[in-house]
C-alpha cells in the first residue's frame, strides 16, 4: 500500500518558531503513521502567495495549507473570528481551550468545509507585542499614536481608540520610525520583534502584549482528508497538539529572555494594567460585534467566542 | 518523474525554447505546466492562475510601471538637454571635459530613474555626437554613453533592485542604501579611467575651441539644473525621509515629473500619450515573463526543487565563499545570452535560500547581483546597452564598433566587482548606519 | 524598453492603449492619500488598494497589448540566422508554447475565477475591495485573448515577411 502524500505550505521560514514547528509537525506525522503518512512541509511561500496557500490547497494544488484564517477573512468575514481575535485572549492556552472544550473546532469546520478544507487544528505563540518611540503605558497612551498596521480589524480597533494607522509595508517601518514618519509599529511577538530590529528604533514595548495573538491553523483539502484512515487523522491531530503546546511554551520562553535582554538595554516594557486591558477588550468587542453582522457564520464565530470568554471570566 | 529528471527537463527546456525564439514569458510557462500536469495531473495546473493572481496583486511591483512612465516622459522633454548644457558650461574647459560631463549626466539621471534604456538613447542623441565632433576617441566616448547610461540600474532608485527584493523577500528600501555606495564607487572608477586615458593621451580628449564653449550664466545655469536636481531631492526625499513608500514615492516623481514638464512648456497630449503608450508595452514585456518564470519556480519548488539544488550545491564540498564566486560566474555567463530578469527571476528562488544558509546577508547578494548585470548589459551577444546605442547611432557605428568599445568598462565593472566581494562592508555599512 | 518612437509599428493605435491611462489614475491618487496623511493628518483606508487594483488591471491588459505588439521578450540571435522556411517552425514551436500556457492559465484558471466572480470575492481588508472577484476572471480573460492573438499573429506572419526587429526591453 502506497503511502498518502501530503504537501503542505506555510509562509513561516524554516528557521522560524512557527516554522521549524511545523517541520516537526511533518516529522511526527511521518513517524506516528509508521510510514502510511508522507508529509512535506514547503516553508517560506515557495510555490504560491501566503494568500493565496489556502485555496491553493482547496482545489487541490497542494494539500495542506498550514498559515493562518487571517489570510482568507475575504472569503467570509467568519475567518477573522478563526484567525485573530484582536484584544481578546491573553492566553495561548485560552484560545486552544474554545477550540477543543468549547466546540470550536466544530464550528470552525462548517465554515471550513464550506471551502473544501478540512481544519486539523491550530497553534498560537504568545500574545505580540507593539513597538514605539513614544511612550505606551495605558490605553490612554493610544490617542493620536500613529502606527503602521496591517489593515482590516486591528486597524478599525485602533481606530476607535483615536490612534491613526498608517498601512505601509513593513521594510520601511525602521526608516519611517526614525523620521518620526509613524511613532510605532505592528509586527510579532517580542522576540521576533527584538530579532527584526524593531526596539533599536522604539526603545518602548507592550509587554505582555494586549491587542492581537494570531492563530496558526492546520489545514488539509477536505477530499484528501475524506480519503485518509482514522488512525491517520488521528496522527496528524496529535501532531498538531503537540506543536501547539510547544510553540506556547517556547515561545514565552523566547519572549522572557528577550525582556529581560531588552531591559537591560534601556528599552521600557510597558505591562498594561487590568482595567486598562478591560477597556480596550470593550471597545475591540464593539469592533467584534460589528464584523458578527458581515455573516451568519461570522455571527456564530462570534457568540460562540463571547460565550467562552464570559465563562473565563475575561469579559465582565 | 525524479527531482533530477525535472531539473534537466526545465533547464534544456528554457534554454532549448528561448534559443529557438521563443518568448521567455512562454517558454518557462508552457514548461512548468507540461510539468506540472506530468508530475501531478491537472489540478495543479491552476498553479499557473494562482501565481499570476499573486503577483499581479503585489504592492511593489507598482513602482515598476511608475519608474518606467517618468524615464519615459524625461526622454520626451528636452530637460536632459539642458542639463547637459548646463554642465557643459561649467566643466567643458577641463581635459576630458565633455567626457566627464556626459557621465556626471548619467550619474544624476541614475538618481531619479530606475531603469536601463531612455538614458542611454538620450547621451546617444545629445552627448556622443558632441564627442565625436570634437574628435574624442570613439571607443571611449561609446563606453561613457554604454557604462554611465546603464548606471540606471545600480545607482538607487533601480528597477532590478525592486524585483530582487521582491523575489529574495528583503527590503527593498535596505538594498537601496546597500548600492548607493557600490554605485557612486563604479562611477567614480569610470570618473578615474576617463581622467587617467585623457591625461595620459590628451589626444583622445582634444580640447574644445572658443565658439564650442557657451558662456556661463547663472540663469541658464539654474534652468538647466533645478529641474533635475527637485527630481532628485524628490525621490530621495520620499524614499530615505522616510515620507513615503518607494511605491508612492514612484507615482510622486512621476506628479513632479509632469508638472516641471508643464512648468517648462512642454507638456502636450502627444507627449504624455506616447510615454503612457511606451509604459503599457514595457510592462507587459516584464511583467508577463515575471508571471512566467514565476509559475515555473513554483512547480519546481512543489516537486522538491528547491532542496534538490540546495543539497546539490552544499554537497559539492566547496567553501561558502567559492560558491558565491561561482554564482557570480552563473549570472556574468548568463548575461551573455539573457535579460536581467529573467537570470534574477529564474536564479534568485533558489540561490537566496542557499546564500542564507551559508550565512550571508542577502542585502549583500543583491548589490553583488546588481554589479553583475551592469556587466551583462554591456557583454555581447546580447548587450541591452549597446542596442539601445546602436538604435540611435549613425551607420557607420556597427553594433560591433560598440561591442569592440566596451571591454575596458566590463573590466572596470569586473573589478569594483571582486572589491564588493571581498569586502561586504563596502556595501552593508550604509544600511547598518540607518538601520 | 524601446529606444525609437511607436511610429513604426501599425498595431500603434489599439484600443487597450488606454488602459494606460489608469497609470495617471494612480498618480493621482497616490498624490491625494499623501497630502491626506500628511497635511490632513488622516490616511485613507482605499488609496493603496484601489492603485493596487488598478495596476494589476493594467498589469494584465499590457500582456495583451504587447501581444498584439508581438513584443513579448525573445533572444532572436538565431531565429534571424535561419532561413525563411525554418522560422516558420520557430514560429510554430512559440505558439506551441505560448498556447500551452495561456490555454493552461485560461482553462484551469477557469474554475477559481469563475467561484470568485459568482461568490463576489473580496479582498478582505478594511476598505474590502473586490479585488479577486474582478482580477481573477481578467486573468482569464486576458490569458484567452492573448492565446487567440498568438494564432492570428501566426498565420498573419506566414503571409508576409514580418519586419525583423531588434527590439527588447530592459
Ligand atoms: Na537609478
Ligand atoms: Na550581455
Amino acid at each position: 500500500d502506497e503511502a498518502a502524500t501530503l504537501r503542505f505550505q506555510t509562509h513561516h521560514s524554516p528557521t522560524s518558531l512557527q516554522g521549524k514547528a511545523l517541520i516537526r509537525f511533518a516529522e511526527l506525522a511521518n513517524k506516528g503513521s509508521a510510514g502510511t503518512l508522507q508529509v512535506e512541509m514547503l516553508t517560506s511561500s515557495s510555490v504560491v502567495k501566503s494568500s493565496e496557500a489556502f485555496e491553493a490547497a482547496a482545489t487541490g494544488i497542494i494539500d495542506g495549507d498550514a498559515t493562518g484564517a487571517g489570510y482568507v477573512t475575504g472569503k467570509n468575514p467568519a475567518f477573522q473570528f478563526y484567525g485573530d481575535i484582536m484584544g481578546g485572549y491573553s492566553k495561548p492556552d485560552e484560545i486552544l481551550g474554545w477550540y477543543k472544550d468549547a466546540g470550536g473546532l466544530d464550528l470552525a469546520n462548517q465554515l471550513y468545509e464550506q471551502f473544501n478544507m478540512h481544519l486539523v487544528g491550530v497553534f498560537v505563540a504568545t500574545p505580540e507585542s507593539l513597538g514605539s518611540t513614544t511612550t505606551l503605558a495605558g490605553i490612554g497612551d493610544l490617542k493620536g499614536w500613529k502606527f503602521r498596521s496591517p489593515p482590516g480589524m486591528e486597524s478599525e480597533i485602533f481606530q476607535k481608540l483615536g490612534s491613526a494607522p498608517v498601512v505601509m509595508p513593513f521594510g520601511e517601518v525602521f526608516t519611517a520610525m526614525s523620521t518620526g514618519t509613524v511613532s510605532g509599529a505592528d509586527a510579532s511577538t517580542l522576540a521576533v520583534n527584538k530579532g527584526l530590529g524593531l526596539y533599536d528604533v522604539g526603545k518602548h514595548a507592550s509587554y505582555p502584549g494586549f491587542h492581537s495573538m494570531p492563530i496558526e491553523h492546520v489545514t488539509v483539502n477536505l477530499d484528501k482528508w475524506n480519503a485518509l484512515s482514522d488512525a491517520q487523522k488521528q496522527v496528524l491531530r496529535d501532531a498538531v497538539d503537540t506543536i501547539a503546546e510547544e510553540v506556547a511554551s517556547q515561545s514565552a520562553v523566547d519572549d522572557e529572555k528577550a525582556a529581560a535582554e531588552l531591559t537591560a538595554a534601556g528599552v521600557t516594557l510597558h505591562n498594561w494594567s487590568e482595567e486598562d486591558r478591560l477597556a480596550f477588550r470593550k471597545v475591540a468587542q464593539e469592533v467584534w460585534a460589528d464584523w458578527a453582522q458581515r455573516s451568519p457564520e461570522a455571527k456564530a464565530a462570534y457568540e460562540s467566542h463571547v460565550a467562552y470568554m464570559a465563562k473565563l471570566g475575561i469579559l465582565k | 518523474m525524479t527531482i533530477e529528471l525535472i531539473s534537466i527537463i526545465l533547464l534544456f527546456g528554457v534554454f532549448g525554447l528561448m534559443a529557438v525564439g521563443v518568448p521567455l514569458a512562454f517558454a518557462a510557462g508552457s514548461l512548468a505546466i507540461l510539468v506540472a500536469y506530468a508530475k501531478f495531473g491537472t489540478p495543479v495546473i491552476a498553479l499557473a492562475h494562482k501565481t499570476v493572481y499573486g503577483l499581479a496583486t503585489e504592492y511593489t511591483l507598482l513602482s515598476v510601471p511608475m519608474f518606467i512612465l517618468m524615464a519615459s516622459l524625461l526622454e520626451r522633454s528636452r530637460l536632459a538637454r539642458d542639463l547637459y548644457d548646463a554642465l557643459n558650461s561649467v566643466v567643458g574647459r577641463v581635459r576630458g571635459g565633455i567626457g566627464i560631463v556626459t557621465l556626471a549626466i548619467s550619474v544624476l539621471l541614475a538618481a531619479i530613474s530606475g531603469i536601463i534604456g531612455g538614458e542611454i538613447v538620450l547621451l546617444g542623441l545629445v552627448a556622443l555626437p558632441q564627442m565625436l565632433r570634437l574628435g574624442y576617441d570613439r571607443n571611449l566616448a561609446i563606453g561613457i554613453v554604454c557604462a554611465g547610461g546603464s548606471l540606471g540600474t545600480m545607482i538607487p532608485p533601480s528597477i532590478v533592485l525592486i524585483i530582487y527584493g521582491l523575489t529574495a523577500d528583503v527590503s527593498v528600501h535596505k538594498l537601496f542604501l546597500a548600492s548607493f555606495i557600490p554605485g557612486f564607487l563604479l562611477a567614480g572608477v569610470y570618473l578615474a579611467y576617463i581622467v587617467v586615458r585623457c591625461w595620459l593621451n590628451p589626444s583622445i580628449a582634444p580640447m574644445p575651441s572658443a565658439k564650442d564653449l557657451a558662456e556661463f550664466s547663472w540663469a541658464k545655469f539654474t534652468r538647466g539644473a533645478l529641474p533635475t536636481a527637485t527630481l532628485i531631492v524628490t525621490v530621495f526625499g520620499c524614499i530615505y525621509g522616510g515620507i513615503t513608500s518607494i511605491t508612492e514615492a514612484a507615482s510622486i516623481a512621476v506628479g513632479m515629473t509632469l508638472a516641471i514638464i508643464a512648468l517648462r512648456g512642454e507638456l502636450s497630449w502627444k507627449i504624455v500619450r506616447q510615454a503612457l503608450t511606451q509604459t503599457l508595452r514595457a510592462c507587459g514585456i516584464i511583467l508577463w515573463v515575471t508571471f512566467g518564470a514565476a509559475v515555473l519556480i513554483g512547480v519546481y519548488n512543489l516537486s522538491g526543487g528547491q532542496r534538490y539544488v540546495t543539497d546539490l550545491i552544499t554537497g559539492l564540498d566547496i567553501s561558502p565563499f567559492v560558491t558565491i564566486l561561482v554564482m557570480m560566474a552563473v549570472f556574468i555567463v548568463l548575461g551573455m545570452f539573457m535579460d536581467w530578469i529573467g537570470i534574477l527571476l529564474l536564479c534568485m528562488p533558489i540561490f537566496v535560500p542557499i546564500v542564507l544558509a551559508l550565512g550571508y546577508d542577502p542585502v549583500w547578494f543583491g548589490v553583488l547581483f546588481s554589479v553583475t548585470m551592469q556587466v551583462a548589459f554591456l557583454s555581447p551577444p546580447f548587450g541591452p546597452a549597446a542596442f539601445y546605442l546602436k538604435s540611435v547611432t549613425p551607420p557607420e557605428i556597427t553594433l560591433q564598433k560598440i561591442f569592440a568599445a566596451l571591454w575596458p568598462f566590463m573590466l572596470l565593472q569586473l573589478a569594483v566587482l571582486a572589491l564588493l566581494v571581498s569586502f561586504p562592508e563596502i556595501s552593508l555599512w550604509l544600511p547598518r548606519f540607518f538601520g | 524598453m524601446s529606444a525609437e518612437p511607436d511610429t513604426h509599428h501599425q498595431a500603434g493605435r489599439s484600443p487597450l492603449a488606454w488602459f494606460s491611462l489608469l497609470l495617471l489614475v494612480i498618480v493621482v491618487i497616490t498624490l491625494y492619500e499623501v497630502v491626506a496623511r500628511y497635511i490632513f493628518g488622516s490616511p485613507t483606508v482605499w488609496a493603496n488598494e484601489l492603485s493596487l487594483f488598478l495596476s494589476a488591471i493594467v498589469f494584465l491588459v499590457s500582456g495583451v497589448y504587447a501581444m498584439q505588439r508581438d513584443e513579448h521578450l525573445r533572444i532572436s540571435v538565431i531565429y534571424d540566422m535561419v532561413p525563411r522556411p525554418v522560422r516558420r517552425v520557430f514560429d510554430a514551436i512559440a505558439l506551441l508554447c505560448t498556447l500551452v500556457f495561456c490555454g493552461g492559465l485560461a482553462w484551469f484558471g477557469f474554475p477559481t475565477a469563475w467561484r470568485a466572480l459568482i461568490t463576489w470575492e473580496r479582498f478582505g481588508t478594511a476598505w474590502n475591495p473586490p479585488i479577486p472577484a474582478v482580477i481573477k476572471p481578467l486573468i482569464v480573460v486576458a490569458a484567452a485573448a492573448m492565446a487567440l492573438i498568438a494564432i492570428v499573429n501566426f498565420v498573419r506572419n506566414g503571409r508576409r515577411r514580418p519586419p525583423v526587429e531588434d527590439e527588447r526591453i530592459t
